[in-house]
C-alpha cells in the first residue's frame, strides 16, 4: 500500500482507497436511557452495540477520487463495505467476538486485562462449543490471528478460507500467533475449537505481523451505507474537471457483520 | 414474579437492553433475514399492557369481575434487502392480519433463551409507502375461551355408584376448570382416547370417564388451595376414608399406565386390587411406588420433585415389569416379582388411604404397545385455585361462554382471573389476592421508583353491604315421591313398538324411580303410569306388565324414557278423563332457589355509600356467605391508597398478582402491595416498566407468622403500656413481612 489512504470501500472482492483529508470524524451511537431515582441512584439501560459513522472530508479533489462514493450513495455497488486500515492494525473481529459478557465464565490473562473465556464451561463440558469468526480479508496483506490461553497444550485455533492454517500451544504458553498472507480477498474463517484443554480468550485478527499486544474489537470490515456527498466546486478550468471540497458521511449498518 | 433465563442484569446498575421480537408461527412476513427466520419480526417499539380489573381490591371495589385481558403494539423496520411490505405486496411481501402472533424478548436472538411478553393475535396493521415502518396493534388471545360451553350439570349429592353421597360438594372452582378445559386449557393433563379412567379432581369428583364410589368411615374432607391448585384434603385423623373409582379396565395384553397428579407433600395414594377378584396394588407417594402382588412389595424410587409433578407407573402384568416416570421424563424399569391373581386387570379399585393426600388428576390409561416412552405429558396451562364456595347443584344459567363463566365466578368469589405472559389461565381466590401465602419481592421505593404517587379513593368505603346469593333448591326423599315431571301428551305406542321419549327437567335430578303401573291413580311415591287402549282414555285398565318403561339419566337434567308396549293392541298414555298418565319421580331434585341476602352495616335507607354485590348461583352455601360477606365487609370498612402508572426500574419477571412488600424511606411506607397492572414498552435506547399497585392490610396470616411461638409473656411485655391505637400501629407496620 503506498499512499497510505486509510480507508477502502466498496464491495467485497472490489474495494478501493478513498483518499480522504486527514482528520476523519468517528462518532458512535450506542443507544441508552436512565433513571434517576428519587434516593439519587441511577440507573442505566444501555444497548447491546454502537453503530459507528465516519464523516469524510476531501479538499481539492477531482471528481476520480469521489467516484466509489458516489455510486456507493447511489445503491449501483449493492452491499457496500468500509476498510477501516486503522482499526483493523488494531484488531478486526467484532467487539464482542474477542471474549465473553458472562461473569460465570473462567477468567484468561489477556495482556495484563482479565477477560472472560470464550466458552461456558470446563473442557468435556457439554455446554461447551467452538467459536467461530469470518472475517473478509485483502489479498496481498498479511493478517495475524492471536489468541491467549490458561496455558495447556493443544490447537488453540484452526484458520481456513483465504489461506490455511493453525496454531498449537504447549504446556505452559499462554499465547498463541500465526501470520497468514492469503493470495486473494476472500473470507477468513478462524475457529476456536472446543477440544482445546483449557480456557481461550481476547482473540484478535489485524493486519500486519504480530506484536504481542491485545487491542479489543474494532468491526472492520463492516457495512455501510454512504450518504450522497455535500461540498462546494471550488473552480473549473476549460477543458479539465472541477475541483472541490466534498464531505460524505458514512453510517455501519448491518446486523454482526 | 418469574424467573428470567439465565445471564440476563435486570436489576443491575448498568443493563443491557433486550431485544423484543414478534413470532408469528406459519407467516411468510417478514422475510427471513439473517438473524431471524420468516415470520419473526425484530421489534424497534413495543408496549405490552396488562391490568387486574375489579375483584374487590383497593381502588376497584365497585369495578367488575377481577379478570384482565391483555392488550399491546409493537412496530418494526420495514425489511432492508426486499420490497416494502404491504397488504398488497407479492409473495413474502404480502402482510396478512388476524394471526397468532406472540411477543418475546431475550438477548441471543428469537431462537435463544427468550421471555414470553404474551400471546396474542394481530389486530390492525398499518404502514404507508413513505415511512420504513410497519405498527401492529395486538388483543390477548383468548379466542378459544370466548366458544359456547355446554357446562354438564352437576349435583354434588348425587348417589355414587355404591348409593353413597359425597361428603364433600363441589367447589365453584369445578365450573372453571370446565370453561377452561372447553377452550383449550388443562389443569390436568388431558384425556386420550386410550383412558379409560379419568378424574380431575378439581373442585369436584366428577369423573371424564368412569364411575366414582366412597366409603365414608366418618372421614371429613374439604376443598383446599396448595402450591396454587385446588385438591381434595382429607382433614381427620381417624378412619379410612376412601373414595373409590371404578374402571373396567380392559388393558390391552395386561399393560397398564396409572397416572396421578401429587404433591411433594402429599402422604400416600393407592391403586387397590379389588376385593374378592384380586390383582396388584400400587402404592404411590412423592419418593417412591410400591408393588404388591401376592408375594412381597417390590419398592422403586421415584425421582425427587418439590411442588406438583404427574407421576405415572406403568405395569405389565406378563413380564412382570414397573415402569416409573416423572412428568415427561425419562421412564425407570424394574421387576417386580409374585403374581396377580388376574393377568389381565391388575387394578379395578382407586382409593386414597392416608391424610394429606394431595392429589388431582387420577388417570388409568390403556397401554397398547410397549412401555418404552413416558405417557404424552403437557405442562399445566391452567392453574385454578379453589374458591372455597361449596355449591349444591350446578345448574345451566346464562353465561354461556367460557370467558364469561370464568368471570362470573371469579366476580362472586372476590377472586382474579387472567391469562398469563406465556399463554397459562390463572384463577386465585381471595386470599391470594391479598397476599396470603406468597414470599413477596421487597422493594425500596426512593431507590426502584421513579416516584411514589397515591391516591386515596372513598368509592372503596361503604357503609352498607348487601351480599346476594343464591342457594340452590334442593329436595331429598328416600320414597322417591319427588315429582320431577308429567306428561303433558298423551304418547301412542304401537302393539310391540318401543317409543323413545326425551325428557328436559327444569333442574337437575338424580335416583329416578322405577316405573310402576298406576292403580288408582293418586299415587304419591315412585314413577307411575296409565293406559288405555281408547285415545280419550277409560275403559278396562290394562294389566301391570302392559308397559315396560326404563329411564336413561342422560345428564342430570335430561331423562330418556324407552316406553314398549307389551300387548298386542296400540295403547295410548291417557287415564281416566283423558288425563296423561305419565309421571316421573326421583329421590333428588335441585332447582335454582330464591336469592338470599347477607348485609351488614346501615339499613338501604340510611345509607350513604352502599355496596350491593350479586354472587348469584356461585355462591349457594349459607355459611360461605356469611363467610364471604364478613370478609368483603372487613375490606370496605377503610380505604387502601393505589399508586398508579409509577415507573420502576423493569424487571420482566413481574406480574399482574404478585405481591410485594413495598417500603419508601422518604414517607415512612412499609406496606403489603399486589401489582393490579404491569405496563412495559421498550424502544431502542431501553425499555421501561410501570405498574399500579394497591396497598394490602396486614393479615391475620401475616401476624400469625410474626407472632409464631410467642407466649401471652412475651406478648404482654412486648405491648405493655400502648394504646390502642398505638396497638394499630404496632400490627400494620410490625405485621408487614420483612
Amino acid at each position: 500500500m503506498s499512499n497510505g489512504s486509510p480507508y477502502l470501500l466498496g464491495p467485497l472482492g472490489g474495494l478501493v482507497q478513498v483518499e480522504a483529508a486527514p482528520g476523519v470524524g468517528v462518532a458512535s451511537e450506542r443507544p441508552s436511557s436512565a433513571l434517576i431515582t428519587p434516593s439519587g441512584r441511577r440507573w442505566r439501560q444501555v444497548g447491546k452495540r454502537a453503530p459507528r459513522s465516519w464523516e469524510l472530508s476531501f479538499t481539492d479533489v477531482t471528481p476520480d477520487v469521489l467516484r466509489m462514493v458516489e455510486l456507493a450513495a447511489e445503491g449501483l455497488l449493492g452491499d457496500v463495505w468500509l476498510y477501516d486500515v486503522g482499526a483493523a492494525r488494531a484488531n478486526m473481529l467484532a467487539p464482542r467476538d474477542v471474549a465473553s459478557t458472562d461473569t460465570a465464565r473462567t477468567v484468561v490473562d489477556v495482556d495484563g486485562i482479565a477477560l472472560r473465556s470464550l466458552f461456558a464451561g470446563d473442557p468435556g463440558a457439554a455446554l461447551r462449543a467452538d467459536h467461530v469468526v469470518e472475517v473478509p480479508v485483502r489479498g496481498g496483506q498479511p493478517y495475524t490471528v492471536s489468541a491467549w490461553t490458561t496455558g495447556e497444550e493443544g490447537i488453540i485455533f484452526n484458520i481456513s478460507g483465504a489461506a490455511l492454517g493453525s496454531w498449537y500451544a504447549l504446556a505452559g504458553e499462554h499465547r498463541g500467533a500465526t501470520t497468514v498472507t492469503p493470495a486473494a480477498d476472500g473470507i477468513l474463517t478462524v475457529k476456536v475449537p472446543k477440544s482445546f484443554p483449557g480456557h481461550v480468550s481476547g482473540l484478535r485478527v489485524h493486519e500486519g505481523p504480530d506484536d504481542g499486544r491485545f487491542y479489543p474489537g474494532r468491526g472492520t470490515p463492516c457495512r455501510v451505507s454512504v450518504d450522497d456527498p455535500q461540498g462546494t466546486v471550488s473552480s473549473i478550468r476549460d477543458g479539465e474537471h472541477a475541483v472541490g471540497d466534498y464531505t460524505v458521511t458514512v453510517y455501519e449498518v448491518g446486523g454482526t457483520r | 414474579m418469574r424467573p428470567l433465563p439465565a445471564g440476563w442484569t435486570s436489576g443491575q446498575d448498568v443493563e443491557v437492553v433486550p431485544s423484543a421480537y414478534l413470532v408469528m408461527p406459519g407467516q411468510t412476513w417478514p422475510p427471513s433475514n439473517g438473524e431471524s427466520p420468516a415470520g419473526t419480526a425484530t421489534l424497534a417499539e413495543w408496549a405490552v399492557d396488562r391490568e387486574l380489573v375489579g375483584s374487590l381490591l383497593p381502588g376497584q371495589v365497585r369495578g367488575g369481575s377481577g379478570a384482565s385481558v391483555a392488550s399491546g403494539s409493537v412496530s418494526f423496520p420495514q425489511p432492508a434487502d426486499s420490497k416494502p411490505l404491504a397488504p398488497w405486496g407479492r409473495g413474502a411481501a404480502r402482510i396478512v392480519g388476524g394471526t397468532a402472533a406472540r411477543l418475546t424478548a431475550g438477548h441471543d436472538g428469537p431462537q435463544g433463551a427468550v421471555v414470553a411478553l404474551g400471546a396474542f393475535v394481530v389486530d390492525k396493521i398499518s404502514g404507508s409507502n413513505a415511512s420504513g415502518s410497519v405498527e401492529v396493534d395486538l388483543v390477548e388471545d383468548s379466542a378459544s375461551l370466548r366458544r359456547p360451553v355446554a357446562l354438564p350439570p352437576a349435583l354434588a349429592n348425587a348417589r355414587t355408584a355404591n348409593n353413597q353421597t359425597m361428603p364433600f360438594g363441589i367447589d365453584a372452582a369445578w365450573i372453571i376448570d370446565q370453561a377452561a378445559r372447553a377452550g383449550g386449557y388443562h389443569s390436568t393433563q388431558a384425556i386420550t382416547p386410550e383412558t379409560v379412567y379419568s378424574m380431575p379432581l378439581v373442585g369436584a369428583a366428577i369423573p371424564e370417564r368412569g364411575t366414582v364410589s366412597l366409603t365414608d368411615n366418618g372421614t371429613t374432607w374439604r376443598w383446599v388451595t396448595i402450591d396454587g391448585l385446588c385438591t381434595l384434603e382429607k382433614t381427620s385423623l381417624i378412619g379410612e376414608g376412601r373414595v373409590v373409582g371404578l374402571a373396567t379396565v380392559a388393558p390391552v395384553n395386561g399393560r397398564v399406565w396409572l397416572s396421578i397428579d401429587m404433591h411433594s407433600s402429599s402422604g400416600m395414594f393407592q391403586f387397590a386390587e379389588v376385593p374378592g377378584v384380586g390383582g396388584i396394588s400400587v402404592t404411590i407417594s412423592p419418593s417412591s411406588v410400591s408393588i404388591v402382588t401376592s408375594g412381597p412389595a417390590t419398592t422403586v424410587g421415584v425421582p425427587p420433585f418439590t411442588g406438583w409433578a404427574t407421576i405415572s407407573v406403568g405395569i405389565d402384568a406378563t413380564a412382570k415389569r414397573v415402569y416409573t416416570a416423572v412428568n415427561g421424563g425419562t421412564v425407570s424399569a424394574a421387576n417386580y416379582t409374585g403374581t396377580s391373581s388376574v393377568t389381565e386387570s391388575p387394578l379395578v379399585d382407586v382409593r386414597w388411604t392416608s391424610t394429606a393426600t394431595r392429589v388431582r388428576g387420577v388417570r388409568v390409561i390403556a397401554a397398547p404397545s410397549g412401555f418404552g416412552t413416558a405417557l404424552p405429558w403437557a405442562a399445566r396451562s391452567a392453574v385454578i385455585a379453589a374458591t372455597e364456595s361449596p355449591l349444591t347443584a350446578v345448574l345451566p344459567g346464562d353465561e354461556s361462554d367460557g370467558w364469561g363463566l370464568i368471570q362470573a365466578v371469579t366476580g362472586a368469589t372476590f377472586g382474579g382471573a387472567w391469562i398469563t405472559e406465556d399463554g397459562t389461565l390463572v384463577y386465585r381466590n381471595r386470599h391470594a389476592l391479598r397476599g396470603i401465602g406468597t414470599s413477596p419481592e421487597k422493594v425500596v421505593a426512593e431507590d426502584a421508583l421513579e416516584s411514589l404517587d397515591w391516591t386515596l379513593d372513598p368509592g372503596d368505603v361503604a357503609d352498607s353491604l348487601e351480599l346476594t346469593f343464591q342457594p340452590s333448591d334442593e329436595q331429598r326423599v328416600t320414597d322417591q315421591s319427588i315429582t320431577v315431571w308429567e306428561s303433558t301428551e298423551v304418547v301412542t305406542i304401537g302393539a310391540g313398538k318401543t317409543v323413545t321419549l326425551t325428557v328436559d327437567v327444569e333442574g337437575a335430578v338424580d335416583s329416578l324411580a322405577p316405573w310402576q303401573q298406576s292403580v288408582t291413580g293418586t299415587e304419591t311415591t315412585g314413577s307411575r303410569w296409565a293406559a288405555s287402549t281408547q285415545r280419550d282414555g277409560g275403559g278396562t285398565m290394562p294389566p301391570s306388565d302392559a308397559l315396560s318403561i326404563t329411564n336413561e339419566l342422560v345428564s342430570a337434567t335430561r331423562v330418556r324414557l324407552r316406553i314398549r308396549n307389551n300387548t298386542s293392541g296400540t295403547l295410548y298414555t291417557a287415564g281416566t278423563d283423558g288425563t296423561t298418565q305419565l309421571t316421573l319421580r326421583a329421590n333428588l331434585l335441585a332447582r335454582p332457589g330464591e336469592a338470599q341476602t347477607v348485609a351488614f352495616g346501615a339499613s338501604a335507607e340510611a345509607a350513604r355509600s352502599p355496596l350491593t354485590v350479586d354472587a348469584g348461583a356461585y355462591v349457594q352455601d349459607e355459611a360461605f356467605a356469611e363467610i364471604l360477606a364478613t370478609w368483603v365487609w372487613s375490606q370496605v370498612q377503610s380505604a387502601s391508597a393505589t399508586v398508579e402508572r409509577v415507573r420502576v426500574v423493569p424487571h420482566l419477571g413481574r406480574q399482574i398478582g404478585d405481591v410485594i412488600v413495598l417500603t419508601d424511606g422518604i414517607t415512612e411506607l412499609r406496606s403489603k402491595a399486589i401489582i393490579t397492572g404491569v405496563h412495559n414498552a421498550g424502544s431502542a435506547g431501553g425499555y421501561t416498566q410501570h405498574l399500579d399497585l394497591a396497598l394490602l392490610d396486614v393479615t391475620f396470616d401475616d401476624l400469625d407468622v410474626l407472632l409464631a411461638i410467642a407466649t401471652f409473656n412475651t406478648l404482654d411485655a412486648r405491648w405493655a403500656g400502648l394504646t390502642f391505637a398505638a396497638l394499630d400501629e404496632w400490627i400494620d407496620t410490625e405485621g408487614v413481612p420483612s
